[in-house]
C-alpha cells in the first residue's frame, strides 16, 4: 500500500493520534506538500463526504476524519505556506443578538471546516456590528447566522440591513438557519440562502466559494 | 399513592450512585450563574461561591430541600381546575407544548402563530378532559412585537384560560412583567402568591450554567414565594453525553442547582423538578425527542427524583419527531405516552406538539386527549381481590347463562375505558356512518367545540387591569415606543 492510501485510510478512521507520523514520514520521503494533500489527506476526507451523503457513516466519523486530516495539514503547513497552498474560503458565523443557542452553529463550525473552509465562530448573542467588522476584516465569502428563538429570528434581517449599510452586501453571501427558520423567510428577509441542517450549510457554503 | 404498574429503571443501588453522582457535581465542579444579586444572596446562605462560579455543599443541599413543600396546589384562574400535588390518586397532571412557534391548522397548513389563534388553542385546552393545564406557545413577531412575544402571549392566554398556566419568559426585564401582568388578573401580587394561577420555567444551559433571564426567574419567583417548574433540555451527544444515562445525570443536576438556588432564597417555594431531554441524531444532527433511550433517561429523571427525593418530577409524556400528524407520529407518542405514565411522574408535558415541539396542532390535541385518557386507566392498574376476579360468580357456577346478566357485571360493566373517538363498531356501521378514521372524528370534534368555545369569564375590571399591565409592559419593553 502506498503511503499516500495509508494517509487516506488514516483519514477514514479518523485515526488522528498515527496521522502526525505518517504525514511525516511522507514528507520525509521527499512527498511534495500538494500531493500529500490532494492525493492523500484530501482524498479520505472526499472518500467520507460521499459515504455520509449517502447515510453510510455519521457525522462524528465525519468530526473524527476532519480532525485527522487537520492533524496532518499542520505537518505540511510550513512547506504549503511556501507553496503557495491556501484554503477553500472563508465563512464568518455566529449566533445572533439575543440569542445564546450554540448547538447547531457549531455543527456548522465543524462540518464547514471538514469541508476544507476557514471559519471565524464569533459565538453566542452576535451584534450586527460585530458581524459586519468580521466580515470587512476577513474578507468573508459566507456569513452564516444562526437563531433559534421565534423572538431573536428578526436579528438576522438587521444584520442583512447592517451588511447593507456597510456597503459589504453584495460581496458575501448570506446564509440563515435555527428552529423557527424556514425558506420563506430567508425570502422574505432577503438572505441569500436557508441551511436546514450543518452538512447542508457545509455543502451550500462549499459551493459559494468554489 | 403512586400507580400500581412502575417501570424502575434503575436498581437501588444505581439509584444511590445517580444521587451521589449528582450532589458530588453540585459540591466540587460547581454551577455557573450569571446574576449578581442571586449569587451573593446564596453566598450569604452558605453557598461557596468564586466568581460566577458556586457550589452547594453536601450539607446546604439537605438543608436546602428540607424546604420543599411537601404538598403544594398550582391553583386554576376559574377555580374548577385546581392542581394538588402530590396528585390525591396518584394520578398525573398533563399540560400542553410549551414554546413552539408554528400552528398545522385543520386546513393541513403549517404557519407562525397568530394571537387569534392562541386564543383558539387555549379555548380548545378548557375543554379537554385529561390536560389539566396550559403553557404559552409562541405568538409570531409578525403579530406582536419581538420585544413582547411572551407578555402579549400571557394577556391572550389569561383572558381565555380556565386552567393553570405555564409562563417561558423570553428577556432577563420580562419577567417581572409576566408577575405584573399575571398578578393583574387576580387583584394584586398577594392573591397571585395565594393561589397562583401561573408558575414559571426557568432553564439551565447545559452544562450547569445559568444564563441571566432563567437566574432572574428563580430569584424574582423565589422571592415573590411564585411556584417554579425549574427545567433542563440538554441534547445528548451535543451539549451532554452521548449516552442518555450521562444526559439525564445533567438534566438532574441542573434541575437539581435550580431547585436549591431557590429554596435558598425562598424557603418553601413550590418546585417541580422538569427534565425535557433530547437527543442528536448522529447521521442527520436534528434534535429529537423520541429516541428510544433518551425516553428511558426520562424514566431515570421521573425515578431519581420521585423515588430519590420525593420531589414532584415532570418531563415529555407525548410527542414526536414526525413532522405531520402520521403513522410515525402515532407510533411514537403512543409509545412514549404508556412509557411515562409507568413511570413515578407527576406531569406529563407536550399535549398536541408535533415536529419535535416546534409545531402545535388542534387535532393533534384532541386525540392526545384520548391517549392520555388510555394512560391514566393504565397507571391505575388493576386491583386482586375476590369481588374483582368474580370469585364467588365462578365458583357457584353462576355462568349457566354467560355472564351478561349477572350482578358482577351489573357492578363492574362501566369500569373499562372507553375512548370517545375510536371505532368500536363492526364493518357495516361503520360504511354506513361514512367510513370516519379517527382523524375524520378529531375534526368532527375540532368543529363541535370551536363552535361554542369556552373561555374564562373574566370579570371586566380584571380584563381592564392585564392590558393596563400588559401596556405598561410594551411601554417598558418595546423599543422605539412601537406598542
Amino acid at each position: 500500500m502506498s503511503i499516500l492510501q495509508e494517509l487516506s485510510d488514516l483519514v477514514i478512521a479518523g485515526n488522528f493520534m498515527k496521522i502526525t507520523e505518517k504525514t511525516q514520514e511522507a514528507v520525509d520521503q521527499g512527498l511534495s506538500a500538494q500531493d500529500i494533500l490532494d492525493n492523500g489527506l484530501m482524498c479520505g476526507i472526499n472518500i467520507i463526504g460521499e459515504r455520509f451523503a449517502k447515510n453510510e457513516v455519521f457525522v462524528p466519523n465525519v468530526l473524527m476524519a476532519a480532525k485527522a486530516m487537520n492533524a496532518g495539514v499542520d505537518v505540511i503547513k510550513p512547506l504549503m505556506l511556501e507553496g503557495g497552498i491556501t484554503t477553500k474560503g472563508t465563512a464568518v458565523l455566529g449566533t445572533v443578538k439575543g440569542d445564546l443557542h450554540d448547538i447547531g452553529k457549531n455543527l456548522v463550525a465543524l462540518m464547514m471546516s471538514s469541508a476544507g473552509i476557514k471559519v471565524v465562530d464569533l459565538g453566542t448573542d452576535v451584534s450586527s456590528e460585530k458581524f459586519v467588522a468580521a466580515v470587512k476584516e476577513h474578507n468573508a465569502d459566507v456569513i452564516g447566522l444562526s437563531a433559534l428563538l421565534t423572538t431573536t429570528m428578526y436579528e438576522q434581517k438587521n444584520v442583512i440591513a447592517a451588511l447593507a449599510e456597510a456597503g459589504i452586501r453584495d460581496s458575501v453571501k448570506v446564509m440563515v438557519g435555527g428552529a423557527p427558520i424556514n425558506q420563506a423567510w430567508a425570502d422574505k428577509i432577503g438572505a441569500d440562502c436557508f441551511a436546514a441542517d450543518a452538512a447542508e450549510a457545509a455543502r451550500l457554503a462549499k459551493d459559494f466559494v468554489a | 399513592m403512586q400507580g400500581r404498574i412502575k417501570y424502575n429503571v434503575m436498581t437501588p443501588e444505581e439509584l444511590e450512585l445517580m444521587k451521589n453522582r449528582l450532589e458530588d457535581l453540585l459540591s466540587i465542579r460547581g454551577i455557573e450563574v450569571d446574576h449578581a444579586e442571586l449569587v451573593a444572596e446564596l453566598a450569604a446562605k452558605g453557598a461557596e461561591v468564586n466568581g460566577h462560579n458556586v457550589k452547594f455543599s453536601k450539607d446546604l443541599i439537605k438543608k436546602a430541600l428540607s424546604t420543599i413543600p411537601a404538598e403544594f396546589t398550582l391553583a386554576s384562574p376559574s377555580g374548577e381546575f385546581d392542581l394538588k400535588f402530590p396528585h390525591p390518586t396518584g394520578d398525573f397532571y398533563v399540560r400542553t407544548n410549551t414554546g413552539a412557534m408554528n400552528y398545522l391548522d385543520v386546513n393541513n397548513d403549517s404557519h407562525y402563530i397568530t394571537l387569534d389563534e392562541v386564543a383558539e388553542w387555549t379555548q380548545l385546552i378548557n375543554v379537554m378532559e385529561n390536560v389539566n393545564y396550559c403553557t404559552l406557545p409562541s405568538t409570531s413577531g409578525e403579530e406582536v412585537p419581538v420585544e413582547a412575544i411572551d407578555v402579549s402571549t400571557l394577556a391572550q392566554v389569561l383572558k381565555h384560560s380556565k386552567k393553570h398556566i405555564w409562563i417561558q419568559p423570553y428577556e432577563t426585564e420580562n419577567v417581572q412583567h409576566l408577575i405584573n401582568i399575571a398578578a393583574a388578573a387576580v387583584g394584586g401580587l398577594e392573591n397571585l402568591q395565594k393561589r397562583p394561577i401561573v408558575s414559571f420555567i426557568a432553564c439551565g444551559v447545559p452544562v450547569l450554567t445559568f444564563k441571566n433571564m432563567d437566574a432572574e426567574v428563580i430569584y424574582r419567583c423565589a422571592k415573590a414565594g411564585l411556584p417554579i417548574q425549574p427545567c433542563s433540555l440538554p441534547t445528548g451527544g451535543a451539549n451532554t453525553p452521548v449516552t442518555a444515562q450521562g444526559t439525564a445525570l445533567v438534566a438532574c443536576a441542573e434541575v437539581m442547582a435550580m431547585i436549591i438556588m431557590a429554596q435558598l432564597i425562598g424557603p418553601g417555594t413550590p418546585v417541580i423538578a422538569t427534565t425535557l431531554l433530547f437527543s442528536m441524531d448522529m447521521m442527520t444532527t436534528y434534535t429529537l425527542q423520541s429516541n428510544t433511550e433518551i425516553t428511558m433517561g426520562r424514566l431515570i429523571c421521573m425515578q431519581l427524583f420521585e423515588q430519590g427525593y420525593n420531589i414532584r418530577a415532570h418531563s415529555y409524556g407525548t410527542g414526536t419527531d414526525s413532522l405531520v400528524i402520521d403513522e410515525q407520529n402515532m407510533i411514537e407518542r403512543t409509545s412514549l405516552i404508556h412509557m411515562m405514565a409507568m413511570s413515578d411522574a407527576s406531569v406529563l408535558g407536550g399535549a398536541g406538539q408535533l415536529e419535535t415541539a416546534k409545531t402545535i396542532s388542534p387535532l393533534q390535541l384532541i386525540i392526545d386527549n384520548e391517549i392520555f385518557g388510555i394512560a391514566r386507566r393504565l397507571r391505575r392498574g388493576l386491583e386482586i381481590s375476590d369481588e374483582t376476579l368474580g370469585y364467588n360468580e365462578i365458583m357457584n357456577g353462576d355462568d349457566k347463562a354467560g355472564f351478561i346478566l349477572s350482578e358482577h357485571t351489573m357492578r363492574h360493566f362501566t369500569e373499562p375505558h372507553r375512548p370517545l373517538m375510536f371505532n368500536r363498531d363492526g364493518m357495516a356501521k361503520w360504511e354506513q356512518s361514512g367510513k370516519k378514521t379517527l382523524l375524520d372524528q378529531a375534526l368532527d370534534r375540532y368543529r363541535e367545540l370551536v363552535a361554542k368555545p369556552v373561555k374564562i369569564d373574566l370579570p371586566e375590571d380584571k380584563v381592564k387591569a392585564i392590558d393596563q399591565a400588559l401596556a405598561e409592559a410594551h411601554k417598558a419593553l418595546i423599543k422605539g415606543g412601537q406598542q
